[in-house]
C-alpha cells in the first residue's frame, strides 16, 4: 500500500537517484552489446531496473515503476538465459531507460506520466516476446538480421508464453502484483492488455511501430510477416504477402512511404487493440510525443524546466563561497585603500589650496613694495625712466619667484584636477566591482539556499498526528514559506524547531473543551513564520494556546530542586521565562505527555548559538506563546563587529550583539561576587574581554572614562561584554579552526583583515555557558545534553529512543523509511548496504534493523547471516523490506533469523506494528 | 611599513605549521638517535648536537598525530634550552608583515599550549608553534 503522505520533501533524493541509475543503466546496456556474455554487467543492471522500479512505486510514479518492470523483467530472462541478447531485446531496454528518463524528467516539471510511452512500451515488450519464439525456427538470413549477441543459456526452455513469467520471476510478479492491485486500484492495467495466448497477428503492429520509431536503421524482418499473414484466418488469405515484402524491401531503403499498412488494417484480428493503437501512435507521431523516445535526442528534447538547472556538488558551492570569501576580503581592503587614498586627496587638495593662496597673496602683498634693492636682473633704466613703474613688469628674483610659485601652483592644480577626475572615476569602478562583489556573493549565497517551505512541511504530519493523539485540534499556518536559508543552518535548526513545534501542540495548545471553557475557538492556531530582516532570517513559532506561566515555572524549579523558594520568588518575570532554557527542566506535566520530546529547550538555545542564532519568548497566560529565532542567513560570511584589545583585533559576530554602549569602572557594581551594569534599570552581569582572555586590566584610563561594552543577548539572557576599543564593523569570511583548535571553544573561527592579519572570531555562546573559555567540547550533542534530564532525580526520565538502522540502497527508500520513522519518535541511522550497515554497527548500537534484500557489496542475506555469526548482533531484530513478494525469499529471510518480512511499497501502520511487535519480543527475550 | 617577520614553515602529515626562524638553529636530518630510558614517550630519544645530548621530540606524538616520525631534525632554542623537533618536511621561509593571531593565555589549556596563534600563508591558516610550550 503507499504511503500516505506527502513526498515532495524526498522527491529531490529520488530524482537524484533515479538519474543516477538511468545513467548506469544507459551505460551499462551500452557494454552489455559490446560483452553479451559479463553476467556481473546483467545482474547489475538487473539490479539498477530493480531498484528503480521499487523507489518509484513507493514515490507512487506508477507509469515509470511499471517500465522498470518490464525492463527489470527482461534483465531477469537474461539472467536466467532464457531470453537471447540480441540487438531487439537491447534495443528495448534502451527504449524503456528514454521511456523511464522521460518520465523523470517529466517529474521536475510537474508533469504528469504519459500513459502512452507507457503503454508503447509495454506493447513493445509484448512484441518482443511474440517475436522470441520464431527467432530460433528463422532461416539463416533472417537470424543474422537479429541474432543473439549471446547465446540463451537454455535454448530449449519453453520461452514464456508471453504471459507466463519465467521462474525467477514470480516474485517479481507476486510483488508487481500486491504492488498495483492494492496500491495502485485506479490505475489501469496494462498488463491485462498484454497478448492472450490468442493474439491477434503481431505484423501489423511492427509495422505500425517501426514506422512510428523509425526502425528505418533495421531491415524489415519479412519471414513473421509472412508467418503471422499465413496464420490470419483464411478471410484474411486475400492479402497478399507479395505487397509486405515490396514494402519492407522499399522501408529498408528508407522509403517509408513504400510501406502498405492499409491491407493490414484490413486484417479483422488486428482491430481493436492494434487500431487504437495505431490511431495513438499516429496522433502521437503528429504532436511528437512518442518522438523523444528516441536516443540521442535527450538533451533537447529535456524539459525546458530541466535546462536551466545543473547538479553542483555542495562542496563545489562551498570553494566557491571560499573564493567569494577571498575576494569580500580583498574588497574590503580596497575600500580601506580607498578611504586612506581619499584622505590624502583631500590633504593634497586643502594643502594644494593653501599653497596657491599663500602665494598669491603674498605676491599681491609684495610685488610693488619691495625696494629697488632686490637682487637680481632688472629692466634697463635708461629705457624705461619715463615710465611709471607699474608700467612694466619687474624681472627681479623676489618676482621671478614669485611668478614660478604661482604657475608651479597652477599646473598642481590642474594635475590634481586630473587626478581627482581619476580618482572618482576609479572610485566609481571600485564601487562597481565591490557591488558585482557583493551581487556575486548573494548569488552563491542564494544558490546555497533552500526555502523554509520544505522545513515547515516537516511538520504537518507530526502536528496532525500530536494533535490526534492528544484529542487536540490544531490548524498549522505557514506564512513566509518562500524565505530561503542557508542549507547548513537549515539542518541545523531542522530538530529544535521541531522540539517547538510538538512543544506547543502538546503544552501549548489547549483540549477543545479547555478552548472552548475558555472562549476560544476549540480549533487551536499553530503559525510557523519566516522572514527576512536584514542580515538575518527569524523564523517565529506561535502558539494560541494557554501561554506560559512565570508561576508555574517557579514552582516546578523549587519542585525540581533547580532553585529554593526565595531565589524563585526573586526571579523577574523574564527571568522565570528564562527556566525553560535550563538543562533538565521541564513542568511535571510536560514530561509525561505523548510528544516525548528528544531534546530540551535548553539543547534548542545551545543548537541555535552554535550557529550564532538567538531565541526570544513573547507570552501571555491564556492568550499563547511566540518564539521568535534570529538566525545569520549564512554561516561562511558574517557581519562581525571587530574590537580590539591592545594592537591584536577580534571579531564578535554581530547576530547576538543587541546594541553597544559605554560604561566606566564607577559604573559597575558588585553584586554576589558578580560584576553588573545598570542598563535602563536592568542589572545585567559584565565581563571584561581582556580578563576574560587572560589578557590582564584595561591599560589605566582615568576612573570616569567610559568603555565601549557590547550588549549580547540569548533568549532571556543579556550579557554585557566590555571592550577596550571598537574598531568597527565588518563583514568577515569565517574561516574554520580546523581539527586541533576544535577544542578551544573560545573561538569558533578566524577571518583575515582587510590588512591581511589574521583575527579570531570570539564565540560568544561561551559566555551564555557555565563552562571557562579554555574548556574542551564546547559543542554538546544532543543525547549528551538529554543525559542531564534523564539523570535529574525528581524529573521522570523521558523514554530513550529506539534507534533503528535502515539499510537500502535505494537513497528515496533510505530517506522515505528514516523521516517516517523519525515523525513516528524513532532515532534512524541509514546504510547503504550489508557492509556499510556492519560498519555503522560497530560504531553504535541499534535495538532494530530494517534491510532490503538486494544491494551491492553486500546482500541482505548475507547481513543477516553476518549479524547471527557475531554474538553482539546476534540478538538485534531484523526486518526484511524487500520487493521480493516469493514465498521462497520470505522463507529463506525468517529461516536466517529475521524476525519480521514487509514487501515495498509497505504500509506504514504495517511497519509501525511490526516494529513494535520485534522490538517487543527483543525486550522480552532480553529479560528472560 | 610593518616589521616583517620570518616563520619556518613545516609540515605534519600534510598540514603545514610555522614556527619563527628566530628559534631555529638549525635544520639537518636526525643522526646518531639513542634512546633513553629517562625520556618520556613523546621523545624519539637524544642526539649529540655541537658537543652536548639534544633531546629529540617526535611532535606528531606531542600533537597525538599518528604517522612515523619525521625525518627532518629542527634544532630550536626556547627558554628551557636547544630542543630538536621530528618533523616531515620544512617547505620554505615565509616572510611577512602580515601579524599572527596570537592565542590569549586565558583560553589556553593543555591542548593548545603548544601554539601561539595563527598565521596566514598562501590564503589558508597555519598553526604557529610555539616552541616554549613544546617542552
Amino acid at each position: 500500500m503507499a504511503a500516505s503522505y506527502d513526498k515532495s520533501e524526498i522527491i529531490e533524493f529520488f530524482l537524484m537517484e533515479a538519474n543516477e541509475h538511468l545513467q548506469n543503466l544507459n551505460a551499462g546496456l551500452l557494454s552489455l552489446e559490446k560483452n553479451p556474455a559479463d553476467k556481473s554487467l546483467i545482474d547489475e543492471l538487473f539490479r539498477a531496473a530493480h531498484t528503480l522500479k521499487g523507489s518509484a512505486a513507493m514515490m507512487g510514479y506508477q507509469g515509470i515503476s511499471e517500465v522498470g518492470h518490464k525492463a527489470e523483467d527482461m534483465l531477469g530472462q537474461f539472467r536466467s538465459g532464457a531470453f537471447p541478447i540480441r540487438k531487439d531485446t537491447l534495443n528495448f531496454l534502451f527504449d524503456a531507460v528514454d521511456a523511464i528518463k522521460l518520465m523523470v524528467d517529466g517529474i521536475s516539471s510537474q508533469q504528469a506520466e504519459d500513459p502512452l510511452v507507457i503503454e508503447g512500451i509495454a506493447q513493445s515488450y509484448k512484441d518482443l516476446l511474440q517475436n522470441i519464439p520464431g527467432a530460433a525456427e528463422r532461416p539463416q538470413s533472417q537470424q543474422a538480421v537479429n541474432a543473439p549477441l549471446a547465446p540463451a543459456q537454455s535454448k530449449q526452455a519453453p520461452l514464456p508464453a508471453a504471459r507466463e513469467p519465467s521462474a525467477s520471476s514470480d516474485d517479481i510478479d507476486l510483488a508487481w502484483d500486491k504492488t498495483f492491485s492494492e496500491g495502485f486500484g485506479e490505475k489501469p492495467d496494462t498488463r491485462s492488455k498484454e497478448p492472450d495466448p490468442v493474439e491477434p497477428p503481431k505484423d501489423e503492429l511492427d509495422l505500425a511501430w517501426e514506422k512510428t520509431f523509425g526502425a528505418d536503421d533495421e531491415p524489415i524482418v519479412v519471414e513473421p510477416l509472412e508467418e503471422a499473414a499465413a496464420a490470419v484466418p483464411a478471410k484474411d488469405d486475400a492479402i497478399s504477402v507479395e505487397p509486405l515484402e515490396e514494402a519492407a524491401a522499399a522501408h529498408s531503403s528508407a522509403e517509408d512511404d513504400a510501406i502498405s499498412v492499409e491491407p493490414l488494417e484490413e486484417a479483422p484480428d488486428t482491430a481493436p487493440d492494434a487500431e487504437s493503437l495505431k490511431i495513438e501512435i499516429e496522433a502521437a507521431k503528429r504532436t511528437g510525443v512518442l518522438e523523444k523516445r528516441g536516443l540521442g535526442r535527450r538533451a533537447m528534447d529535456a524539459p525546458e524546466v530541466e535546462k536551466q538547472f545543473i547538479r553542483v556538488n555542495i562542496e563545489r558551492l562551498d570553494n566557491l563561497m571560499n573564493l567569494v570569501g577571498e575576494m569580500v576580503v580583498n574588497r574590503n581592503r580596497l575600500e580601506r585603500q580607498i578611504e586612506f587614498v581619499k584622505s590624502l586627496r583631500e590633504e593634497i587638495t586643502f594643502n594644494q589650496k593653501r599653497l596657491l593662496t599663500t602665494v598669491k597673496t603674498f605676491e599681491e602683498k609684495y610685488e610693488y613694495t619691495l625696494n629697488y634693492q632686490t637682487p637680481g636682473q632688472q629692466a634697463p633704466a635708461q629705457q624705461t625712466h619715463d615710465f611709471f613703474d607699474l608700467e612694466f613688469d619687474r624681472y627681479d628674483d623676489f618676482n621671478l619667484l614669485s611668478r614660478k610659485l604661482t604657475e608651479i601652483t597652477n599646473d598642481t592644480n590642474e594635475i590634481m584636477t586630473e587626478l581627482s577626475a581619476f580618482f572618482d572615476a576609479f572610485e566609481l569602478d571600485t564601487a562597481k566591482i565591490s557591488t558585482i562583489t557583493t551581487n556575486l556573493q548573494d548569488e552563491i549565497t542564494m544558490a546555497r539556499m533552500v526555502e523554509m517551505d520544505k522545513l515547515f512541511q516537516l511538520y504537518q504530519r507530526p502536528v496532525r498526528d500530536l494533535s490526534q493523539a492528544e484529542g487536540k485540534e490544531v490548524e498549522m499556518v505557514v506564512t513566509g514559506g518562500e524565505t530561503k536559508i542557508d542549507k547548513t543552518i537549515f539542518e541545523i535548526i531542522s530538530d529544535p524547531i521541531m522540539h517547538m513545534v510538538r512543544n506547543a501542540v502538546s503544552h501549548g495548545i489547549e483540549t477543545p473543551d479547555a478552548r472552548r471553557k475558555a472562549g476560544k475557538d476549540p480549533k487551536g492556531l499553530l503559525i510557523l513564520n519566516a522572514r527576512h530582516e536584514g542580515n538575518n532570517i527569524v523564523l517565529e513559532i506561535q502558539d494560541d494556546g494557554s501561554g506560559m506561566d512565570p508561576a508555574r515555572l517557579r514552582t516546578a524549579a523549587v519542585e525540581k530542586g533547580f532553585l529554593t523558594r526565595a531565589e524563585a520568588d526573586g526571579l523577574t518575570e523574564a527571568e522565570a521565562l528564562n527556566l525553560i532554557f535550563r538543562a533538565g527542566f521541564s513542568t511535571a506535566a510536560a514530561v509525561s505527555k505523548v510528544s516525548g520530546r528528544g531534546v530540551g529547550m535548553d539543547v534548542v538555545s545551545n543548537q541555535l548559538l552554535k550557529i550564532n542564532g538567538r531565541i526570544e519568548i513573547k507570552t501571555e497566560p491564556g492568550v499563547g506563546t511566540k518564539f521568535v529565532i534570529r538566525l545569520p542567513l549564512t554561516l561562511a560570511i558574517a557581519q562581525a563587529l571587530i574590537v580590539k584589545f591592545k594592537d591584536q583585533e577580534m571579531a564578535i559576530p554581530m547576530t547576538l550583539v543587541e546594541e553597544t554602549t559605554r560604561f566606566s569602572f564607577k559604573d559597575i557594581q558588585r553584586i554576589a561576587g558578580e560584576e553588573m551594569v545598570n542598563l535602563r534599570d536592568s542589572l545585567i552581569r559584565l565581563v571584561k574581554l581582556n580578563e576574560l582572555l587572560g589578557l590582564g586590566k584595561f591599560p589605566r584610563k582615568d576612573e570616569s572614562y567610559r568603555y565601549p561594552t557590547l550588549i549580547l543577548g540569548m533568549a532571556e539572557k543579556r550579557i554585557a561584554l566590555m571592550v577596550e576599543d571598537i574598531a568597527g564593523r565588518e563583514e568577515i569570511v569565517v574561516k574554520s579552526l580546523g581539527e586541533y583548535l576544535k577544542g578551544v571553544n573560545a573561538f569558533s573561527g578566524a577571518t583575515i583583515s582587510g590588512e591581511g592579519n589574521v583575527r579570531l572570531i570570539l564565540n560568544i555562546s561561551t559566555l551564555f555557558g557555565e563552562e571557562p573559555v579554555g574548556a574542551k567540547a564546547s559543542v554538546i550533542s544532543v543525547r549528551q545534553a538529554v543525559q542531564p534530564v534523564e539523570a535529574a532525580p525528581a524529573a521522570p526520565a523521558p523514554k530513550g529512543k529506539t534507534q533503528v538502522l535502515v539499510v537500502d540502497d535505494s537513497i528515496s527508500i533510505r530517506k522515505f523509511v528514516q523521516r517516517f520513522l523519525n515523525r513516528a519518535g524513532y532515532e534512524v541511522e541509514v546504510a547503504s548496504d550489508g557492509m556499510a550497515a556492519l560498519e555503522t554497527m560497530g560504531k553504535a548500537k541499534f535495538d532494530v534493523v530494517i534491510t532490503d534484500l538486494e544491494m551491492p557489496v553486500m546482500h541482505g542475506y548475507d547481513l543477516i547471516a553476518e549479524m547471527k555469526r557475531n554474538t553482539a548482533l546476534a540478538k538485534t531484530p531484523v526486518i526484511v523490506l524487500t520487493s521480493r513478494a516469493g514465498d521462497k525469499h520470505k522463507q529463506k529471510a525468517m529461516e536466517m533469523g529475521a524476525q519480521d518480512y514487509l514487501v515495498k511499497p509497505f504500509d506504514e501502520q504495517e511497519m509501525l506494528t511490526a516494529l513494535k511487535r520485534v522490538l517487543s519480543a527483543a525486550a522480552l527475550a532480553a529479560r528472560a | 611599513m610593518a616589521e616583517s617577520t620570518r616563520f619556518v614553515i613545516l609540515s605534519l602529515e600534510g598540514d603545514k605549521y610555522a614556527i619563527p626562524l628566530s628559534s631555529v638553529v638549525e635544520i639537518t636530518a636526525p643522526h646518531g638517535l639513542e634512546r633513553d630510558k629517562n625520556l618520556t614517550e613523546i621523545f624519539e630519544g637524544k642526539t649529540e648536537f655541537r658537543g652536548k645530548w639534544l633531546p629529540v621530540v617526535n611532535v606528531k606524538k606531542l600533537l597525538r598525530m599518528q604517522g612515523l616520525p619525521g625525518k627532518v631534525l629542527l634544532v630550536l632554542k626556547g627558554i628551557k634550552g636547544m630542543v630538536g623537533l621530528l618533523v616531515d618536511t620544512v617547505a620554505e621561509i615565509l616572510e611577512t608583515d602580515k601579524k599572527a593571531a596570537p592565542f590569549p593565555p586565558g583560553v589556553m589549556n593543555p591542548s593548545t599550549t603548544c601554539f601561539r596563534g595563527i598565521l596566514r600563508h598562501e590564503g589558508a591558516l597555519v598553526l604557529l608553534l610555539n616552541e616554549d610550550g613544546l617542552l
